[in-house]
């Protein structure tokens, strides 16, 4: 055994192998499938806003709207305007959330995970309540 | 009467002792590997190139999966503490996401050591970490399936992380192999 090599270190191929790029195609292949496997998220008709251990908001995005969300670390300011929603103020440490920018249409979500909330928009096919609700603050 | 332990062998203790300063080492390295890269400019939010997981791709296949797994632990406490995130949300979210990746790493070296180099192992790595951390965070917001709807956004950026801490890890296995190597014929 060649000194210095540990009695565990297993051999190995050098990269990129065959495998190496079978399984990259694999995965490749898998991204396109995966818009697939998670429900569509229809027309961009309300905005749902949740919060852990609290029923869903809904929000008409044609309407601007302040919403104050309170959560774990206290309240995060979500704001509705021209049809967009961003997370404009959050309690947490790092500010993610905020930095997550501007929604304009389904597929995406601003998430603050310290403060537990999800804002996204969403379509009248992904199972939520057919009726809309709007909180103004 | 009892029979005394067999006392291990002046070899098996050097071994034993080597196995724990290498782990120290590589958590450490991974720590640092990690904290830095919270430092760096991130326009995506969330998303990080996970090079601390090129480190314990290269103490899973330097050491074994038993010794990667004190790595991830290790790192996991000490890049929690100094970013102030110790079991919190964020700190699930990361434990999750390393578990996942260190079993997917460690079952394809187990399985497909002859199959995939590092880059191979990363790729899993790195796949298994991305949808566990959304399947964690999605668990954190109550369930459904509105974060789902970011599984291809996910799979496109593990892959190309997953790619470059492959290389990474790649490299620095050579470079180790390199600096062990007898020196002179």
């Amino acid at each position: 055994m060649p000194a210095g090599r540990h009695p565990q270190a297993r051999p190995r191929r050098r990269a990129p192998s065959p495998g190496d790029w079978a399984l990259l195609a694999v995965l490749v292949a898998a991204v396109p499938l995966a818009r697939y496997a998670v429900p569509a998220p229809g027309a961009a008709t309300r905005i749902v806003v949740r919060a852990a251990g609290a029923p869903d908001r809904f929000v008409d995005p044609g309407r601007d709207t302040t919403l104050a969300i309170t959560g774990p670390l206290g309240a995060t300011d979500v704001r509705v305007q021209d049809r967009e929603v961003w997370i404009a103020a959050s309690p947490c440490r790092n500010q993610l959330c905020v930095r997550m920018g501007h929604l304009r249409a389904p597929g995406r979500a601003l998430v603050c995970l310290p403060n537990r909330l999800m804002v996204r928009f969403a379509g009248g096919r992904d199972g939520t309540r057919p009726d809309v609700d709007t909180i103004t603050r | 009467m009892q029979h005394p332990m067999p006392a291990r062998s002046p070899e098996a203790r050097r071994r034993a002792l080597d196995v724990r300063a290498r782990v120290a080492l590589y958590a450490a390295a991974a720590t640092v590997v990690f904290v830095l890269e919270r430092l760096l400019p991130n326009p995506l939010p969330w998303v990080r190139l996970g090079l601390a997981n090129a480190v314990t791709l290269v103490a899973l296949l330097d050491l074994g999966a038993g010794p990667a797994a004190a790595v991830v632990v290790l790192r996991l406490l000490l890049g929690s503490f100094f970013a102030g995130t110790v079991f919190g949300p964020q700190f699930v979210l990361s434990a999750s996401g390393a578990a996942a990746s260190w079993g997917a790493m460690s079952l394809g070296a187990a399985v497909g050591a002859r199959i995939w180099s590092p880059l191979g192992l990363s790729l899993l790595g790195s796949v298994a970490h991305a949808v566990t951390q959304l399947a964690a965070a999605s668990r954190l917001l109550g369930g459904g399936d509105g974060l789902w709807q970011l599984l291809p956004l996910f799979l496109i950026l593990a892959i190309a992380t997953g790619v470059v801490t492959g290389l990474a890890a790649d490299m620095l296995l050579r470079r180790l192999g390199a600096a062990r190597a007898p020196a002179g014929p």
